[in-house]
């Protein structure tokens, strides 16, 4: 092992060490950062004199986690990893005397980078993450040298040629390797490993119930919680596809969606449960896409067992409500598996009878007035209920409406009318139940549906886990001719933007109120929203027309950056690998497909190395050649031996061939030691003919 | 037939180990920027090892050259090189075949710059006497990331001779061989002409013989004796040691040569007459390097 190493290495690698802290600086307590600087000034008393090394590393150390027992900081949590990390990676460091301690050094340092890259969002995030790994590139080239060849610029030139000729093979890598989904822990409830879906009694109590109110959903989406882990038998669907079915509801006061008193009496629900192996079929008009799954249900406080819309067939200890809802004999208060069939696209149903009808027609009197009359206005353009969905998905995808994570409005008894007309912004729930109350008014029997959509797949698997944050809330719509039937409106909207932009817009929708009361003007724009829903609010038109002025070469990299990076998902890949002709998309294929893709451009840069060659002497090149027929007889001319000497060898050895051969190595000596360049091209051109024609007597 | 080899270095398992990491902090996030730097930093491991190849690639040892050495001192390679790739091959190391050798001292990194005539001196410590064996000497690197070593057959080093060690353990003995040797320059009458040996006065040649295109010839006189040749005899070494015996042989030899004194050497089996000049003294350093090993 060397013992040395430059000084420029030691700089470089604290200044990658600092970089990557850069972004989590905040997170240091005080302490931890006062403790860092004392590495930084004893460097020479520490690598001077053992004793102080060991010293100072053991109070450091000692104060640093005396100050996080102390303070009660969670061990694992993000703070406190990165701080110990930090100080560790300094003390090492510090007392790095040898060239493997200091790489070691320079490569923990840009896992804490990684770590710390999670403070930091889009392209900053990307742009920080490859100086990192730059850096860190440079700290290893910096170590290597150790005999200084190169300077910092031709360091820093080496590294970045490195990493532009890596990019290619980057790209190829990021599209093609197989892309598991996290976190870890849904890996490990996937492959079987023995962990309860629910952690804590707490955890129970988080979930969809018997009423849904405005923001619960969105409440709910901000957890992670499991609810359920599915196996597919055979390829699992698109996740747009799964619909988990939870409480269907009928009853909507004006705030809040209820299931009826006696909803969890089981012999109620058991008298009108849909029995035996074809109960559901039968009811149905029409069935696509059949699955089957298992499922393993977390704890909770229903009954609901959260299947695959629509379920069918039987399954032990649950049974199919009237509502196509699985319901388990007995509350869920410990983790439940059944498996069933479920087919994902259907329409169908028992015929309602004049009390379900009316039930499901239900407009709560002085309630969002002009969702009512724009329902009834729908209603009058046309009879047909196809048409007034029709016109209702039109409307939605004209409107500019959009879903946000985290609502404002609040649960009045007119707050549909405030989402529909006025914001345009709301959670699922808002959207949903407008949905259900338009086309109430508008005369079609809507059920309003709570449960989950997605879930994580687990990549290289046919596991899916759903969680809380899957949450979503849809409708359906009840047509003579074909029953029951699935309206989702949140693929007519668009979806919610990203945290930050979220936090701005709430902002922007905060100052909004205030705006309004100083300028007249922009009352009158409100209040002309408020008659035309089809009318974009203000503010909406103020940023589509700041992102139409905006639409430059950043917005479209931006966009490009969002698509093709941050958003790229085992179903984009499976999406883009279809598109480029791949048929079946497995983790095999993939990996084949990576490998072709590396072997390729090996292939390539192998090229370019030859290339990157000087010709060789044509003299010597047809001499070598000749040699090579030469060394198959076991009448080489060894490395060391002169031509001439080689001659009078074979003149010895092999007399056939000396005539030949003296002919051939006077040319060549005549060509390698002449100073002579007359008519030198012919002679070469000679000399070569003479070999070629040798070796093909040979 | 050219033999790469690659291997991982230390520092090339902790990388692995690093970009473990950062896979399991990507898949645990699903941050697709980690995957990127992640994919990136595999990328630059992969290309690491194409920049290791192009500073193998395109140059090549024409020759070697080695002077003799006594045992316990280091044979010099004196190896002339041709650079014809137009690139710079830097941080480069030798190692041979022979592993107990080349593990004893720290190998000096070897540069290349593209251009230069280049002649690098590859050094192999000695401890026995005796043949060497022919032994394939490899170009090794680690540059330019530390990653991976690669290493390739750079030339055949020959079989190289050893000498003995020169330690005396004892004084030249002052057995004369019956015959003094000629003293040049108290020569009186022309005796005869010899076949020119190395070593001989070049004032004895006799040019004549030459311009008529025969071999080259030495004149012999009858004269007055010179100092008496002696003879280096293995049985009067009876009280020390085998080797001690070689050593000390070599040693005379050695003292011999640096006094101009003509010496026989009688070994086991082998006789030497009395000689003096280069090539007698290599013979007989060549016949102590040879001898068997003890029993």
């Amino acid at each position: 092992m060397r013992q040395y190493f430059g000084d420029r290495s030691q700089r470089l690698c604290l200044g990658l060490w600092f970089l990557a802290l850069l972004p989590a600086i905040h997170q240091l307590a005080w302490v931890h950062l006062l403790l860092c600087l004392v590495p930084i000034a004893l460097y020479h008393t520490m690598r001077q004199r053992p004793f102080v090394r060991w010293a100072m590393m053991g109070t450091v150390l000692f104060i640093a986690i005396g100050w996080i027992v102390l303070n009660g900081q969670p061990w694992l949590s993000a703070q406190t990893i990165i701080s110990v990390l930090a100080l560790v990676l300094l003390l090492k460091w510090a007392e790095s005397r040898t060239a493997r301690e200091l790489r070691l050094s320079a490569m923990a340092s840009l896992v804490l980078a990684t770590l710390s890259s999670l403070y930091l969002y889009g392209l900053l995030a990307l742009a920080y993450l490859v100086s990192c790994g730059i850096l860190m590139l440079l700290c290893l080239l910096a170590i290597n040298d150790s005999e200084h060849q190169l300077s910092y610029r031709q360091l820093l030139k080496t590294t970045l040629n490195l990493s532009v000729l890596a990019l290619p093979v980057t790209v190829l890598l990021f599209v093609t390797v197989p892309r598991i989904q996290g976190p870890l822990w849904d890996i490990g409830l996937a492959i079987g490993l023995p962990i309860e879906l629910a952690i804590d009694q707490d955890a129970r109590d988080i979930g969809l119930k018997a009423t849904l109110k405005a923001g619960q959903v969105s409440r709910l989406k901000r957890s992670d919680a499991p609810v359920l882990v599915a196996e597919f038998s055979g390829a699992v669907p698109y996740k747009s596809r799964l619909y988990w079915r939870g409480p269907v509801f009928s009853d909507y006061d004006g705030i809040s969606w209820t299931l009826p008193d006696n909803w969890n009496n089981r012999g109620r629900l058991l008298r009108h449960s849909l029995r035996g192996p074809d109960a559901v079929l039968n009811v149905l008009t029409s069935k696509r896409d059949r699955v089957h799954y298992e499922a393993r249900v977390s704890p909770h406080s229903g009954r609901w067992l959260y299947s695959l819309d629509l379920p069918s067939g039987q399954t032990p200890e649950a049974f199919i409500s009237g509502d196509f809802q699985l319901l388990g004999i007995r509350k869920i208060s410990r983790e439940f598996k059944y498996d069933v069939d479920a087919w994902l696209e259907y329409s169908g149903g028992i015929p309602l009878s004049a009390e379900q009808r009316s039930a499901y027609l239900q407009y709560p009197a002085n309630s969002n007035p002009k969702l009512r009359a724009f329902g009834q206005q729908l209603a009058q353009s046309s009879p047909d209920p196809q048409d007034i969905l029709h016109q209702w998905r039109k409307t939605l995808v004209t409107g500019g409406y959009q879903l946000t994570e985290i609502t404002d409005i609040d649960s009045a008894r007119d707050n549909l009318d405030t989402f529909f007309f006025e914001r345009k912004t709301g959670g699922i729930e808002h959207l949903a139940s407008s949905t259900a109350l338009v086309l109430r008014a508008a005369g079609i029997p809507t059920r309003l549906i709570s449960g989950y959509r997605g879930g994580s797949l687990i990549a290289l698997t046919n596991f899916v886990v759903v969680k809380q944050e899957h949450a979503h809330v849809w409708v359906e719509i009840w047509t003579d001719e074909q029953g029951w039937q699935r309206v989702d409106a949140k693929d007519f909207v668009a979806p919610p933007e990203p945290e930050q932009r979220l936090a701005q817009s709430a902002a922007a929708v905060k100052a909004k109120p205030q705006e309004e009361a100083q300028t007249p003007n922009s009352s009158a724009a409100s209040s002309a929203s408020q008659s035309n829903p089809n009318a974009k609010k203000p503010a909406d038109s103020q940023t589509t027309k700041d992102r139409s002025s905006d639409k430059g070469w950043l917005s479209r990299l931006n966009l490009g950056f969002e698509t093709w990076m941050l958003n790229y998902n085992p179903d984009r890949q499976i999406e883009l690998m279809k598109k480029g002709g791949l048929r079946h998309v497995d983790w095999k294929n993939l990996a084949a497909l990576a490998v072709l893709g590396l072997i390729l451009l090996a292939l390539i840069y192998g090229l370019l190395l030859q290339i990157g060659q000087q010709k060789q002497d044509p003299v010597r090149r047809s001499f070598e050649q000749l040699n090579k027929q030469m060394r198959k007889r076991q009448l080489a001319c060894h490395a060391q031996e002169c031509p001439s000497q080689w001659l009078q060898r074979i003149a010895t050895s092999q007399p056939p061939f000396y005539p030949a051969l003296e002919q051939i190595v006077g040319q060549y000596m005549t060509l390698r030691y002449t100073t002579s360049t007359e008519l030198l091209p012919k002679r070469i051109q000679q000399f070569q003919r003479d070999v070629k024609r040798l070796i093909a007597m040979l | 037939m050219m033999q790469w080899r690659i291997v991982p270095t230390a520092a090339g398992i902790g990388y692995l180990l690093m970009l473990l990491i950062l896979m399991l902090v990507a898949v645990n996030y699903s941050n697709n920027l980690i995957f990127t730097l992640c994919f990136l930093m595999t990328a630059t491991m992969l290309l690491s090892v194409w920049l290791s190849i192009r500073n193998l690639w395109g140059f090549r040892a024409t020759h070697v050259r080695v002077r003799p050495v006594h045992a316990g001192q280091d044979l010099a390679f004196e190896i002339a090189l041709n650079e014809h790739s137009g690139q710079h091959h830097l941080y480069l190391t030798l190692s041979s075949q022979d592993k107990q050798r080349s593990k004893t001292t720290l190998q000096p990194f070897y540069h290349l710059r593209s251009g230069q005539p280049f002649e690098w001196v590859y050094q192999q410590p000695t401890q026995q006497r005796g043949l060497h064996n022919p032994q394939r000497l490899n170009v090794d690197t680690v540059w330019p990331l530390g990653l991976f070593k690669l290493s390739r057959p750079l030339i055949e080093l020959p079989e190289t001779l050893v000498y003995p060690q020169a330690k005396s353990a004892q004084s030249i003995p002052e057995t004369t061989c019956g015959q003094a040797a000629h003293a040049h320059t108290e020569a009186e009458e022309l005796a005869g002409l010899r076949a020119y040996q190395p070593g001989d006065n070049p004032r004895r040649i006799n040019w004549r013989s030459l311009s008529k295109g025969q071999n080259l010839q030495v004149k012999e006189f009858d004269g007055a004796a010179g100092d008496p040749a002696i003879w280096l005899r293995w049985q009067d070494l009876h009280a020390i040691g085998y080797e001690a015996r070689i050593r000390t042989l070599c040693h005379h030899i050695l003292e011999c040569q640096k006094r101009g004194q003509e010496f026989g050497l009688l070994l086991p089996g082998i006789e030497l007459p009395p000689k003096r000049g280069g090539q007698h003294i290599s013979t007989c350093l060549k016949q102590l390097a040879l001898l068997p090993g003890e029993r």
